[in-house]
């Protein structure tokens, strides 16, 4: 016998490994004829509030003979139990444990894709074609499916990638991201599972368009989410109005990569407010550009009207936005602070981010001088609100990211990025001003990841035997600890994060085609060394690619057949 | 016109998984079955108008119950006969409401608190449960959260606040029962009771592979010792 409600007592929050929500999917295991285990790499409370999680549960749920049930990651206590008495990692449904590592990776939107997956396994196992082997070269021909195990990688002399190389013939080259056509058609989660205790986001999530017209050249989803898919603001309205219905919900979010670009967002809030109000249901916006605020949103949106304002310059002069693309001038985003201190605030907050590629001292100094506009700003302003205001500025290293027009750049090194952040301070002489910093450390190991080839599995499997968990939490994440992992499995860290890439290199994943093409990048860091910008999708086509994945785009032009 | 509201009271249970739910948790579940199962209920005035809803005194995680009571204000014309099946089709298995009435008391009127432990440990026997009704007959101290202290902590006799104990030997389990007090001031957690079972009898209950104990709040009484409704 085992109690595993003695144990549960022993944890913090219990409800975490509970289930029996509202909501949950209960089958018959005996009965289906394939089996997920979706396994979330995080804490119960962040997985329940990812959508993708609610939306992939729902949608391979659908299938009466797919039985698909959730796996979080144990929090550090947990796993410790699990240790102590020797118990597997079970799902929340029926406790069913875990063992194996990835073989098959699903690339791009999962909606059509996964429900296909299933169908392969469970016509194999019918006919008895099923092997292992047999399964994984058969879902390798599944558009979209990238099977480690089937391409073979070689590496140059210097470490460089040589080539992938596909093991049978009939796989392809390079596997293409999987997109939804039509997400006017797509299942949308209107009945998620309700969680018992409190999540990071305990609201609706609407998601009203895929993919970002903008083109910012440091910005990964901008380009891997591509092409821009709009939804029907009617469409949306009614899911809207059935999740809360099934829901209890009194929040909903308004979520896309650049929700104030949907071009039904006026129609989608004047509809979603004739229901909303009277259920005192409040509506939410995740980001908002600074040229896109006015006085109009910040009637409508409740989060625009009670939280601190937040914009994302980026960067602190005109020319680097230039660089970046980042298409936003110092006049329009004080123009949005002037609006936002007109309507009583009397707090922003300004994103930025150091390390961008051209970047010289002068930049630095120009987010705080940016501040301080933002502070003259509100003495300017009219009819401002009485006492003196605050501008946080929360500044961020960048990042090299693969699908991004900066993914050959070198990272600045932890040196230049210490020696910034102090060079920054130094200008932020004004107790109005506000200034957070990233720790630099945390955005090396995250550029080595982020860009990383096979090699670096080795530190990821020593990472796990060392007991390394949660890292991205910061009570866990322990710098010194990864330097000497990288030192034991004889990788130079700098060789991923620092090192410039020439534009001929093969890299790691050019074996993922997501539709924007490697030419538009190149072209794209040419425009950036120039300090030319690249018009939106929706002023002109920059010829990025991703149309020819096809889809009910607005912006992009039809490939000609 | 401004509506008029009238006061109904939920009685209902939570067992089960559901015993692990926090009071903010339990909250915030009855807030969207509320409107899952499209029960009008007033809100609060204000800027953040947030619906009303008092419960009454609430158990601790980890305690299972039958008898939890919830507050709230519906509409003067709502049928309440319908409200505990609409909230049950809503609501996850493991919380049932039992009923729905018009109150005629306060919480404040609620005094006494039962529960129902049951205990499951190898080293259980009858002489153990003989122990265990004498060792409440004598003061039994226990550290308490205080905030009157430096150390945050403060040894106290729980007996005073314990008005009835038995513990019974059956089948390899230890089954007891206790009246305790449930009022604001001298308000007896049940796991007190657990507690000093480790302290003064050595029953250690925390190894899983063969301990077990839960704790079930059956009843709550008034002043009067009658079922509070
Ligand atoms: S093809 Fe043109 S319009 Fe479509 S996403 Fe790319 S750049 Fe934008």
């Amino acid at each position: 016998m085992f109690y595993k409600d003695t144990l549960l007592k022993q944890v913090l929050k219990p409800g975490r490994y509970t289930g029996g929500e509202y909501g949950q999917v209960i089958k018959d295991a005996a009965k289906v004829k394939c089996r997920w285990a979706f396994a979330f790499p995080d804490t119960y409370e962040i997985g329940m509030s990812n959508l993708g999680v609610r939306l992939l549960y729902g949608v391979l749920n659908k299938d009466d003979d797919v039985y698909c049930e959730r796996v979080y990651a144990p929090w550090t206590d947990m796993e410790e139990q699990l240790i102590k008495y020797g118990l597997p990692l079970t799902s929340i449904e029926t406790g069913t444990p875990l063992a194996d590592f990835f073989d098959v990776f699903s690339i791009g939107e999962g909606e059509e894709a996964l429900p296909e997956f299933s169908r392969l396994y469970i016509k194999m196992k019918k006919s008895g074609e099923y092997s292992r082997a047999a399964f994984l070269h058969e879902a390798a021909k599944l558009p979209g499916f990238y099977v480690p195990s089937l391409y073979d990688v070689s590496y140059n002399g210097d470490g460089t990638v040589k080539e992938y190389k596909p093991v049978y013939g009939d796989i392809p080259e390079t596997v293409t991201k999987r997109i939804i056509g039509d997400l006017n058609t797509a299942y949308y989660p209107d009945m998620p599972v309700m969680p018992y205790i409190e999540c990071v986001q305990d609201r609706i999530t609407l998601e009203i368009m895929r993919g970002c017209i903008r083109g910012c050249r440091f910005c990964q989803a901008g380009m891997i989410y591509r092409p821009v898919r709009e939804k029907d603001p009617v469409l949306l309205n009614e899911q809207a109005k059935r999740t809360y219905e099934n829901t209890g919900y009194d929040e909903i979010s308004l979520c896309s990569l650049s929700t104030s670009d949907y071009t039904g967002l006026r129609e989608l809030t004047d509809g979603l407010l004739s229901w909303t109000d009277e259920n005192m249901i409040s509506l939410t916006l995740p980001s908002l550009r600074a040229d896109s605020f006015t006085d109009e949103l910040m009637k409508k949106i409740s989060s625009v009207r009670t939280s601190t304002l937040t914009f994302a310059p980026e960067a602190g002069t005109q020319r680097l936005r230039d660089v970046i693309n980042k298409n936003l001038t110092e006049e329009e985003v004080l123009k949005a602070c002037r609006v936002a201190f007109a309507a009583g605030k009397t707090a922003v907050k300004l994103y930025f981010m150091i390390g961008h590629p051209t970047e010289t001292d002068e930049d630095i100094k120009g987010i705080a001088e940016l501040a301080k506009s933002v502070i003259n700003c509100f003495y300017e302003t009219e009819n401002r609100p009485k006492g003196k205001p605050l501008v946080t500025i929360s500044v961020a290293c960048f990042i090299p990211k693969p699908f991004t027009a900066f993914q050959w750049e070198g990272q600045n090194t932890l040196d230049e990025y210490k020696r910034k952040q102090r060079l920054l301070g130094s200008f932020c002489n004004d107790r109005r001003i506000k200034y957070n910093y990233h720790d630099a450390d945390g955005s090396l190991i995250e550029a080595v990841l982020a860009r990383g080839d096979r090699k670096l599995c080795k530190v990821m499997k020593a990472a796990c035997e060392h007991g390394m968990r949660f890292d991205a939490w910061t009570e866990y994440f322990d710098f010194g600890k990864w330097m000497s992992l990288f030192e034991e499995c004889d990788i130079d860290p700098a060789f991923y994060a620092n090192r410039e890439r020439s534009v001929d290199e093969v890299l790691p994943w050019d074996i993922i085609d997501c539709g924007v093409t490697k030419s538009f990048f190149r072209r794209e860091r040419e425009k950036a060394y120039k300090g030319e910008t690249t018009e939106s999708c929706a002023e002109n086509c920059a010829g990025c690619g991703a149309n020819k994945l096809g889809g009910e785009c607005r912006w992009c032009p039809s490939i000609k057949k | 016109m401004v509506p008029v509201y009238k006061k109904v009271r939920l009685r209902f249970k939570k067992t089960g998984n559901a015993k692990f739910i926090s009071h903010l948790d339990l909250d915030r579940t009855m807030k969207t079955v509320l409107t899952r199962a499209k029960v009008k209920v007033e809100h609060t005035h204000g800027y953040n108008p947030r619906p009303y809803l008092v419960f009454s005194l609430p158990t601790s995680v980890g305690t299972e119950s039958l008898c939890e009571f919830l507050d709230i204000k519906v509409p003067e014309d709502t049928d309440i006969s319908l409200i505990p099946e609409a909230l049950n089709r809503n609501l996850p298995p493991d919380i049932r409401v039992l009923e729905a009435y018009i109150p005629e008391s306060d919480f404040k009127e609620i005094k006494y608190a039962e529960y129902d432990i049951t205990v499951i440990s190898p080293v259980l026997s009858e002489e153990l449960a003989e122990k265990t009704e004498a060792l409440f007959k004598a003061p039994v101290i226990i550290e308490k959260r205080t905030k009157k202290t430096e150390s945050g902590f403060m040894d106290c006799d729980i007996t005073p606040n314990i008005y009835r104990l038995t513990a019974k030997y059956s089948d390899g389990k230890m089954l007891i029962n206790t009246l305790v007090s449930a009022e604001n001031a001298t308000y007896m957690n049940p796991e007190n009771v657990i507690k000093a079972l480790d302290k003064y009898l050595d029953l250690d209950l925390s190894d899983p592979a063969t301990c077990l104990y839960t704790v079930m709040r059956v009843a709550v009484y008034t002043n009067e010792k009658v079922n509070f409704m």
